[in-house]
């Protein structure tokens, strides 16, 4: 099956390496589906006149019969004729005829597809025979497709990434990972390939993608992680954890922790999406182990508390500071207790301090089951914590997430204050923006837009904080 | 409270408390499984379309008849179909009511209602697919009101029969209007037929529109139609 | 013509005065480039600019109802270089008088025409599309009129008061090979991440996704105000029963608590079609479901509150307000591995009025073609009468009627005021 599957990706990569002398695929048995239906002679009527449409010089007429290509007109002996148009039409018809033929979904248009792709001068016309071929291709049309990702014309590229995505068959996932495995494959090409397997949910590749996690490579390396992030269970933990353990400290480490953290989320017990990753974490050296904690307290969990809390207490200085990160990594409010105990604590560094402050300032306005009025207190209890103006900043910011009538009250002191005036505004009209609370609270909110559109610097802040008022909308940018 | 709310009903004008009403609109969903209570409900709230009540209540309660009006509150409501201010909620009734004698009540109106008012009462008909109608509405289409004739088009069109059609072949009107009306309900004719299966009747109408002399969006529609004809089997 | 020229008594709401009716588009750019005396519509300025199209590839438009909605719609028509935008109509004299001195201003001309009755706009020959943005009541009307006149048009939602009015509308649409879009920027915009989730595959299955939205429109018995002068009160009300003038009345406020027309039953189904039309849009979009209708609607009254289930042919639920369920929530099939389907999307560049500005060039559907937004109008529709009714309802998309239903089949469709008929 392997060896097979191997043969299989190299005549693709040898169809991709003959530029210039690219054979068109066979067409015959394979594409006609043998129904009652698809071997019908064709309404000789209604086929005239659906040909006299698409070749007609008027848009209007030409709409009218790739509507009807779309789904009148049954069978591929029409299909054939249809497309067999294709050669005579000007572009702008050309794009419009594939069009109608890719919903029609027949691949007895695929020949007529492919002799447009190769002779076409139109750049725009190539991308729309590609994005045909997406859609009523197979595995055996994969060698053009990846051929076309590195085409000289934006517009193929991007529809050559488009038609990989779509491209349907069993084989054909497996045929690009095993195409990834190539060596004349540049980094960008691979970046891609990881790309497009993660865009077509392609879990049975997680094997293949998991080493690509280790590629020398940073491009590869970013890609695979953000591509597992999204395709990997729990039962790739243990590959995974690896990737955490040979990430360089800093952006690298980090975002293969968060990989892990998004694989064991998926988890459905939440209170136990710890514990797939505690059984990978147990069988590796204690050193190893010390260093994952903090992936670890991104998970989260009734099941990883106690291995952090000992930690945190550990008389090993290396292990201590693996649990107060991983602690300041938790990614819901329960740890909100320990966190406060650790930013009091006078014994604790001020590094240490600052870190717990800093989660505390991240988790407590989070919603959870807790009421809103308890997070709100929390967040208050937080403040007075605050030292440091940027983490007051950070607070107000934050808060707007518990959308209560009480959070606008605590606010609005702050737009006196200078430093904080800006961060206030921003934060009061993203309450605003949630009419559920604006409306019933309409005159309270009133005066205190008027004053964030007196005091905002931000023009945005401004037109938000006046369409509020009028009961208008505001739609967020993208 | 039911008792109440008719009560204020008497006095009941623009301004008045909405939520005085309330009995009467709960009634009218919770006698359904009681015929003899929904009968009086009806009796009751179809008696105040003669009583010296303001517009605003006779609105209200053309608007509950809408919902439970049966047979037996079409007179009430038929004689409010000459009436200026109150035939259309009249009709905001009648046009809902499945019982014939609405569809009758609606039928005897036209001949001696004039301007809007009997715009409407086509309007009404045309909804109501009533094709007992059809010679009154093909000889309104030759009004000498074109909002009339161009109604009456519509109406036609809605009914969409072999007769309707016909009707519609024989109009003559040069009032712009009214032949854009005729030209769209031809075509849903048309289109009617086709689904009917009449497909000949149909390609004939289509082609008749799809000539040069059509503007543009017509010519479209009739091709559009004979293609449905092309692909339609017999 | 001059604005006050253009206002139409009530007497003639039945009749288009000929003289409205323009020289078609064609014909007058055919004879633009050698005419020397002032254009009708497309000015000698817009043909000389340079960094648009040439004027005979731009769209002509025009805006029908220019209030907080509609000023946004041609605000971003406006912004185009493939659209001359050269009239408006409103009912209010401020509305039009504020059309004029925006487009006037952008143009840097004095050409845009002003209209009370929207008629003379769809008359004139010279206009590709509408934009169309009064209250809802006024939709159906308008949108298949423009279809006899040979307009392509962009509708704000919610498109329809009724449910007779939607297969009417893509019957006009589709009879006259128009592109017609609805205008919910929301449903591919605001959910973008369910979307993708459960168009990637990566929620298995979907069995059902809940909407939380409201509440249902009601009936107005507001006081009589006197009529300011700078409102056509009769067309403003139109096809719907008549009431007399009151500002809160026929406010265009985005509220739905008794100040708006949003808030009343013959203008508007309240947040249940207005916020109704982005959320069951967004989620029968998610769900890939939006080319369908429910065939049953459950009517849930528990503990808990009143909900709904729809459930549609394919076995999808949507639950409508169910207790302790987010908005969009969506309950799938986790641990199961489905093929990802590609996301539809706009067409061209400009967001959903990019995408019917290219449909209009390409002759394609639109993202919001009307048929997808009668589709999800429906569902706000069929809820509201079940809730009226307090009762479960079967449906029969393709007859567009509650079979055997003879109670709820009366709901269908309401009576237009005379002389409006559909």
């Amino acid at each position: 099956m392997m060896k097979r599957r191997i043969a299989i990706a190299l005549a693709i990569f040898t169809s991709w390496a003959c530029v210039g002398t690219l054979r068109f695929p066979a067409f015959g048995e394979d594409d006609a589906p043998a129904t009652a239906e698809a071997s019908a002679e064709p309404d000789s009527e209604l086929l005239r006149m659906v040909l006299d449409l698409v070749g007609d010089k008027d848009k209007d007429l030409r709409a009218l019969g790739f509507e009807q290509v779309r789904t009148e007109v049954k069978g591929p002996a029409a299909t054939r004729e249809i497309a067999a148009q294709l050669r005579k039409l000007a572009p702008e018809a050309q794009i419009g005829l594939l069009g109608a033929l890719a919903d029609r979904g027949d691949p007895a248009a695929m020949g007529e597809v492919f002799l447009l792709l190769e002779t076409s001068r139109d750049e725009t016309v190539r991308a729309a025979a590609i994005a045909v071929i997406g859609v009523l291709g197979n595995v055996a049309h994969l060698g053009t497709l990846l051929q076309r990702l590195s085409a000289t014309s934006e517009a193929e590229r991007d529809a050559a990434r488009q038609s990989l995505v779509r491209l349907r068959g069993d084989d054909v996932s497996a045929q690009i990972a095993l195409c990834m495995e190539l060596t004349d494959y540049r980094a960008a090409a691979r970046v891609q390939m990881i790309e497009i397997l993660a865009e077509r949910r392609a879990q049975g590749e997680v094997p293949q993608i998991l080493p690509k996690a280790l590629n020398e490579d940073p491009a590869v390396r970013a890609a695979a992680i953000k591509a597992l992030g999204a395709l990997a269970s729990a039962e790739h933990l243990p590959g995974l954890v690896q990737v955490v353990l040979h990430a360089a400290p800093g952006a690298d480490r980090e975002s293969a922790e968060k990989c892990v953290a998004q694989v064991c989320s998926r988890v459905a017990d939440a209170e136990n999406r710890a514990k797939p990753l505690l059984a990978a974490i147990e069988v590796l050296s204690p050193d190893k182990q010390v260093l994952l904690l903090p992936t670890l307290g991104r998970v989260g969990g009734v099941a990883a508390l106690p291995i952090i809390e000992a930690a945190l207490t550990d008389s090993d200085a290396q292990r201590r500071e693996a649990g107060l990160r991983a602690i300041c990594n938790w990614p819901d409010a329960a740890v909100a207790p320990r966190l406060l105990e650790l930013a009091q604590n006078a014994s604790q560094s001020d590094e240490a301090r600052a870190l717990a402050l800093a989660a505390l300032v991240r988790v407590a306005p989070l919603p959870d089951k807790r009421p809103d009025s308890e997070r709100l207190a929390l967040v208050k209890q937080v403040m007075a914590l605050c030292t440091r103006d940027a983490d007051r900043e950070q607070v107000i910011k934050r808060v707007r997430a518990i959308r209560t009538i009480e959070t606008l009250r605590f606010l609005v002191p702050y737009m006196d204050q200078p430093r904080f005036a800006q961060q206030a505004c921003e934060s009061l009209v993203e309450l605003a923006h949630h009419r559920g609370l604006r409306e019933p609270n309409k005159e309270e909110f009133d005066r205190v837009l008027d004053r964030v559109i007196a005091t905002s610097q931000d023009a945005a802040v401004v037109e938000r904080a006046g369409r509020y008022k009028k009961g208008q909308t505001w739609v967020r940018p993208k | 409270m039911l008792d109440q709310a008719f009560e204020a009903l008497k006095t009941y004008d623009w301004g008045a408390d909405r939520n005085q009403l309330l009995p009467i609109e709960e009634a009218v969903i919770t006698t359904r499984d009681d015929a003899a209570a929904r009968q009086a409900l009806e009796a009751r709230i179809a008696a105040l379309l003669a009583a010296d009540v303001s517009r605003d209540a006779k609105d209200f309660a053309c608007r509950m008849l809408m919902i439970i009006g049966s047979a037996a509150a079409v007179p009430a409501l038929a004689a409010l179909l000459p009436e200026h201010d109150e035939s259309h909620m009249a009709r905001y009734a009648l046009e809902r009511i499945p019982a014939d004698e609405a569809a009758r009540a609606l039928r005897e109106a036209l001949p001696k209602a004039s301007g809007p008012l009997k715009v409407g009462i086509i309007g009404s008909l045309g909804v109501r697919r009533d094709t007992a109608s059809v010679p009154a509405l093909a000889a309104s289409l030759a009004d000498s009101d074109a909002a009339v004739a161009r109604a009456a088009a519509t109406a036609l069109g809605n009914i969409g029969t072999p007769e309707a059609a016909k009707a519609l072949a024989a109009s003559r009107s040069t009032n712009a209007d009214v032949k854009l009306a005729a030209t769209d309900a031809r075509l849903a004719c048309a289109d009617s037929l086709l689904a009917a299966g009449k497909k000949s009747e149909a390609l004939v109408l289509y082609k008749s529109l799809a000539g040069e002399d059509q503007p543009k969006h017509v010519r479209l529609a009739g091709t559009r139609g004979m293609l449905a004809c092309a692909g339609k089997a017999q | 013509m001059h604005d006050d020229q253009s206002r139409t008594q009530y007497e003639d709401h039945g009749r288009i005065r000929p003289e409205h009716r323009g020289p078609s588009r064609r014909e007058f750019l055919k004879t633009a480039g050698a005419a020397i005396a002032v254009p009708y519509v497309i000015t000698s300025s817009a043909l000389g600019n340079e960094e648009r199209p040439p004027a005979s590839d731009r769209i002509v438009m025009a805006g029908i109802g220019i209030g907080n909605m509609g000023r946004g719609d041609c605000e971003s028509f406006l912004g185009r270089g493939d659209v001359q935008y050269v009239a408006a109509s409103d009912v209010r004299k401020g509305a039009r008088d504020w059309a004029k001195a925006r487009v006037d201003k952008h143009y840097q001309n004095g050409d845009c025409q002003t209209y009370n009755d929207f008629r003379e706009i769809l008359a004139r020959g010279d206009i590709d599309a509408v934009h169309i943005a009064t209250p809802d009541h006024w939709h159906a009307i308008m949108v298949i009129e423009a279809c006899r006149q040979g307009k392509d048009v962009y509708c704000q939602k919610p498109e329809t008061r009724t449910l007779r009015e939607g297969p009417l509308m893509i019957a006009a649409a589709r009879r006259y090979a128009r592109v017609v879009s609805g205008g919910s920027q929301r449903v591919l915009e605001d959910y973008r991440d369910t979307v993708n989730k459960c168009w990637a595959g990566e929620l298995g299955t979907i069995k059902s996704i809940n909407v939380n939205v409201g509440p249902l429109s009601q009936l107005c018995n507001l006081p009589a105000e006197a009529t300011p002068p700078e409102i056509d009160w009769e067309l403003w009300l139109g096809p719907a029963p008549w009431a007399p003038y009151n500002k809160a009345r026929c406010d265009g406020n985005f509220s739905t608590a008794g100040n708006s027309w949003r808030s009343y039953i013959d203008y508007s189904g309240g947040g249940m079609t207005d916020w109704g039309a982005h959320h069951f849009g967004g989620a029968t979009f998610a769900v890939d479901v939006r080319e369908l209708q429910p065939r049953e609607i459950e009517y849930h009254d528990e503990k808990e509150g009143k909900f709904l289930t729809y459930k549609y042919p394919n076995g999808l639920l949507l639950t409508h307000n169910r207790p302790q369920t987010g908005n969009l929530q969506v309950e799938g099939t986790p641990g199961e591995e489905i093929a990802a389907k590609a996301v539809p999307s706009y067409k061209g560049d400009g967001g959903i009025y990019g995408d019917f500005i290219e449909c209009v060039k390409t002759r394609e559907k639109p993202f919001r073609d009307i048929e997808l937004a009668v589709n999800t109008v429906a569902v706000s529709h069929l809820g509201i009468i079940a809730y009226e009714l307090q009762r479960s309802l079967k449906w029969d998309a393709a007859r567009q009627e509650f079979p055997g239903d003879a109670e709820a089949n009366r709901f269908l469709d309401r009576a237009r005021r005379e002389p409006w008929v559909l």
